[in-house]
């Protein structure tokens, strides 16, 4: 600034300094009182004109600083200071991002002539170094890079992929743990709310009854909106063919404790939610307004027929809610004091009171049980309460561990990617020998190659970034697919997000700092006369070999690792596949019916025309009906029916009490898996009886009672004895005796994971059953006759397609398989990679040795022996590293203890076999190079260079 | 480029054009013929867009700067540069002016647009 005044005092000498003090005076608080205030953003502004050529800014950078301080000026007047401001950026940056593109381009042509001169010459200029070049500088090093790059396409493209292969797969699980983990719950202060499970006198997670939770709200004081709720099943009839929507019970606390507020209407009053009141009301979720009911606003008001029964639409939830997950539809709990205490069927939830700790609310929670216990005896004895957070339940401990092995294995891929490129720039770089000695050699300071380098790699890793993060976009939804709906929480809303996009440029980023700054350094810690004598065939290069055989070692071990833990988790999934489940799901199809509300319902038996028993004759005459039509199409070998679903996840248990069975305290009261099925099921399952006889028509109508067991229940509790004739009741203190005529083959229809647990097979009528129907071989069409037949007997009850029970068998293998399927992709791609560092590496130090081969070639060695001696070295680095990996992997492996099922993690086995197969490939990737040094002709190789 | 340009026949771009406006009426600062340029083309335009306007017609001898002047806003005249145009500069832009409004002639004469928008 002071250079610009200075013509002024020259020009009129006398009158300047009088003038001077009066400018700075009027100046600053007079005709520019305000432009003070935009000391800070003139200083950015100033800032960033440095992108502007040297010669623009420094002719108009004082006043384009002046003029930008009047417009803040004129705009703040006119806008108020901070709208103001903002206009006067806008205009500034928009301009500054354009006008500085042209003026650096108008100054590059007219420099053009002076080009060739520029690369060079600018290294050793002093502003070479400044910062006030940077910018510049920065473009044309990426456009230097760039051209470096293109000229050696089939480096530039291993690297690329390998890149975009560890940021891509790294990027991809980090997506799917930041949507299942990282991300908070969708509920308002999440880490406050509770889940509550009663605890069965054996120590096991239960759900609670309707009493039970009335009493648990009533006296928790740390826990504020105590809510239950439980799914319910409802048919909706009026609107095209019957459909079932899968409702939620809840009770009216629920929204307010979830933060479902309602997009339409309203959501429950407390009045709706009492027992005995009306509650034939409904709040439909968003998924179902717009399935259903066409997303017609005009439904809330209006009545809809559920089990024909009229229900009240009062309001639509917004799209984003969706708990518990994909419910249709929610109605009134209504829970009521008087119903069973025993009957445990609902899932609580609640909100800790600001005031109390996870530890008070649990000392609350089991003070308030132990008082249940001793009031109601025989319903609640023995049992406890449990209370965790929503995150431990939701995601759980499990899943999470998963998670993040998986994503610890994501990073080993990447390491591996960053090794095997570090390789190939250093390769890459020391074939560029002469260029940096040259570069060096006219002036060029170190830092100055070292950047050349650098930007290649940060480049490289840009674009490799990029890559990963197309091929992560790409991937995710694919590992979506990979778990089927409801094994993972959450999965569906993995994307490639903010974050994970976030993420991912700070992985490229320090991958590429990681790759680039390694090799750059060593290429440039000799001096570039070493350089100029190391081309013509020294062994300096040697030196730097020795490095590079150090990352090929590393690399086999991370290999290994990756290796080690994908062969355990296939060594396990195998154990798991070929569990005996009990049953054969081949050709089996299963189909889930319930039959509900008009002649089936159900009813208190003091209602005015209402028989429950005929009401029960009907469901169990539309059930043998629907058998008797099934079993007579052709294909279909046997037809059974059960209240669970095999391998669906569901199961029912309840405390039993055994014929002269006296239990050890409380906690050794018998509770047994119990299932409601038909006689066929046996035979439709191919489950054999290992004693006595199955379910007859003639059963059901016996005065007597009776029921079939699983032989694990009848070795439990009758080691050694005939069952058959024994008898059993369900409760505590059961009275109703069952008559055991059977004992059926144990099977697992809940997990596959969990040792056959005792069952007692009886049968009845309730409204729900899953028919299961066995074809001889696949036949088309099979499951739409199904349908049709059963469709034929009441138009009124809907019938979802017949699924093969092999679904299901699919579904319970899926965690395993999504663990392996991913372990498995980067153990296969790390091995791939693995093998191409080996044998770029190999093949270097072969080109490195040229001469000296050529010399014993000369002086009378065997091919073969060359073979030997570069495969022998190559192989001690490979086994150095299989012994290192193979030691990291014994490390890590208790990371992996959680997922294997009955496989050791230190299984001897997979290590061994792993190794073999790494060590094949390894030889495979010597000997190609080695025998091409090998045919090595000795002439060409010393008269070569 | 711009000095390859002939006042007569090429014609202007759209920005210089407005800065030779700007500067019709006399000499002025960067700031005023920002203002000026923003206020005909109905185009927020900022300082590098003016000064690397100007700077090219500089080049291509239409504009000059010229000696600060202390008429007028006393303060910033002692600190800002002041541009002017030439003869050349005047004679393209009233070259330009005729072109503009021979167009605009013959837009009229074709019924192109309707009189009196």
């Amino acid at each position: 600034m002071p250079a610009e005044r200075r013509p002024e005092p020259a020009l009129e000498p006398e009158r300047t300094p009088r003038r001077e003090p009066a400018l700075e005076l009027g100046r600053r608080p007079g005709l520019e009182p305000g432009r003070d205030r935009f000391r800070w953003s003139t200083a950015v502004y100033r800032r960033l004109l440095r992108a502007y050529p040297r010669p623009f800014r420094d002719r108009f950078a004082d006043d384009m600083a002046e003029d930008f301080a009047a417009l803040c000026d004129t705009e703040t007047r006119e806008a108020g200071p901070a709208a103001g401001r903002a206009r006067a950026w806008r205009r500034a940056l928009a301009d500054l991002a354009l006008s500085t593109l042209r003026e650096r381009r108008l100054s590059r042509s007219r420099s053009a002539r002076i080009a060739n001169a520029r690369h060079i010459g600018n290294a050793g200029a002093p502003g070479g170094h400044s910062f006030n070049g940077g910018f510049l500088m920065i473009a044309q090093e990426v456009r230097f890079a760039a051209r470096r790059l293109r000229r050696t396409p089939g480096f530039a493209l291993a690297a690329l992929l390998t890149l975009g292969l560890g940021v891509g797969g790294t990027t991809a699980v980090f997506s799917v743990l930041q949507a299942v983990v990282l991300r908070p719950l969708p509920f308002p202060d999440p880490q406050r709310l509770v889940r509550l499970w009663e605890l069965t006198p054996q120590g096991g997670n239960f759900s609670t009854s309707e009493p039970n939770f009335l009493d648990f709200r009533a006296r928790l004081r740390t826990i504020e909106d105590l809510t239950a709720y439980r799914g319910i099943g409802m048919t909706l009839l009026g609107r095209g063919d019957a459909v079932r929507l899968q409702l939620t019970l809840v009770s009216h606390r629920f929204f307010a404790l979830t933060g479902g507020a309602p997009a339409l209407g309203r959501t429950f009053a407390e009045a709706e939610d009492r027992a005995g009141g009306d509650t034939r009301v409904i709040v439909l979720a968003h998924g179902s307004w717009q399935r259903r009911f066409g997303g017609d606003p005009a439904i809330v008001g209006q009545t809809i027929r559920l089990d024909d029964q009229p229900y009240a639409v009062i309001g639509v939830l917004p799209r984003t809610f969706d708990f518990p997950a994909e419910t249709d539809g929610y109605v009134p709990l209504a829970a009521s004091a008087t119903s069973s205490r025993g009957n445990h069927m609902l899932r609580a939830i609640g909100r800790m009171r600001d005031s109390a700790t996870l530890d008070e609310a649990r000392a609350d929670a089991v003070a308030v049980a132990r008082a249940l216990s001793a009031e109601y005896p025989v319903s609640n004895g023995g049992w406890g309460v449990r209370l965790d957070t929503f995150d431990n339940w939701m995601i759980g401990p499990q899943l999470r561990r998963t998670l993040l092995v998986l994503l610890g294995a994501a990073a080993l891929l990447l390491v591996v990617a960053c090794v095997n490129v570090a390789n190939l720039v250093m390769v890459r770089a020391t074939s560029r020998r002469k260029e940096l000695a040259m570069q060096a050699a006219l002036g060029a300071g170190r830092w100055r190659i070292v950047r050349g380098l650098l930007t290649e790699s940060l480049l490289l890793a840009s674009i490799g970034g990029a890559l990963g993060t197309f091929l992560a976009y790409l991937a995710v939804p694919v590992l979506r697919r990979l778990a089927p709906a409801g094994t993972v929480p959450r999965l569906a809303e993995a994307a490639v997000d903010g974050t994970v996009l976030i993420v991912a440029i700070a992985i490229s980023a320090a991958v590429g700092l990681c790759f680039g700054m390694l090799p750059a350094l060593l290429q440039t810690r000799a001096m570039p006369q070493d350089w100029l004598r190391d081309s013509t065939g020294g062994s300096a290069g040697t030196g730097r070999h020795r490095v590079r055989e150090l990352l090929m070692a590393g690399e086999i071990a991370l290999a290994m690792m990756l290796l080690v833990g994908a062969a355990l988790l296939v060594d396990s999934f195998r154990r798991l596949q070929t569990v005996d489940v009990g049953f054969d799901a081949a050709n089996v199809f299963a189909v889930s019916v319930t039959v509900s509300g008009g002649p089936y319902a159900g009813c208190a038996p003091d209602t005015p025309g209402c028989d429950p028993a005929a009401a029960g004759r009907r469901r169990g005459q539309y059930f043998q009906e629907a058998q008797r039509r099934i079993a007579s199409l052709p294909g279909v070998v046997a037809v059974g029916a059960t209240n669970i679903t095999p391998l669906a996840g569901d199961s029912t248990s309840q405390e039993v009490t055994i014929e002269g069975y006296v239990p050890n305290g409380p906690d050794d009261v018998p509770f047994i898996d119990w299932r409601i099925v038909s006689g066929g099921f046996f035979r439709a399952m191919s489950m054999p009886m290992v004693r006595g006889r199955t379910f007859t028509d003639a059963d059901a109508t016996a005065s007597v009672p009776v029921v079939i067991v699983s032989a694990a229940l009848a070795t439990r509790y009758w080691p050694g004895q005939d069952p058959i004739g024994k008898r059993l009741s369900f409760g505590r203190n059961g009275t109703q005796w069952r008559t055991i005529v059977g004992v059926a083959h144990d099977m697992r229809d809940v997990r596959r994971d969990l040792d056959p647990q005792p069952i007692v097979y009886l049968s009845g009528t309730p409204g729900s059953l899953t028919l299961v129907v066995r074809t001889e071989g696949t036949i088309d069409g099979t499951a739409s006759a199904i349908r049709r037949e059963l469709q034929a007997i009441d138009g009124a009850i809907p019938i979802p397609l017949p699924e093969p029970l092999t679904r299901n068998l699919a579904r319970t293998l899926a965690p395993a398989r999504f663990s392996m399927l991913l372990m498995g992709l980067f153990a296969g791609v790390a091995l791939v990679l693995a093998a191409l560092g080996v044998y770029g590496v190999t093949a270097y130090g072969v080109a490195l040795r040229t001469r000296e081969i050529g010399v014993r070639l000369a002086l009378g060695a065997e091919p073969g022996q060359m073979v030997r001696m570069i495969l022998s070295r190559g192989l001690l680095l490979a086994v150095a590293g299989i012994l290192t990996g193979s030691v990291g992997a014994f490390l890590l492996s208790g990371f992996l203890r959680s997922l294997l099922f009955e496989t050791r993690p230190a299984d001897l086995r997979s290590h061994a076999l792993v190794a073999v197969i790494l060590a094949g490939v390894a030889v495979v990737a010597i000997v190609i190079p080695a025998r091409r040094a090998s045919r090595i002709d000795p002439r060409q190789a010393l008269i070569a260079e | 480029m711009a000095d390859s340009r002939s006042p007569d026949t090429d014609p202007l771009t759209p920005a210089v054009f407005h800065v030779l406006v700007a500067l019709a009426e006399g000499a002025r600062h960067g700031y005023a013929i920002m203002q000026s340029v923003t206020e005909t083309s109905g185009r927020a335009v900022g300082p590098g867009t003016v000064y690397g306007t100007l700077q090219r017609l500089e080049e291509a001898g239409l504009v000059e700067e010229v000696e600060a002047r202390t008429a007028g806003e006393a303060g910033s005249a002692e600190r800002r540069r002041y541009f002017a145009m030439t003869r050349k500069g005047r004679a393209a832009l009233s070259a330009e002016a005729r072109r503009v409004s021979r167009m605009a002639d013959l837009v009229r004469a074709r019924r192109l647009v309707s009189e009196g928008h």
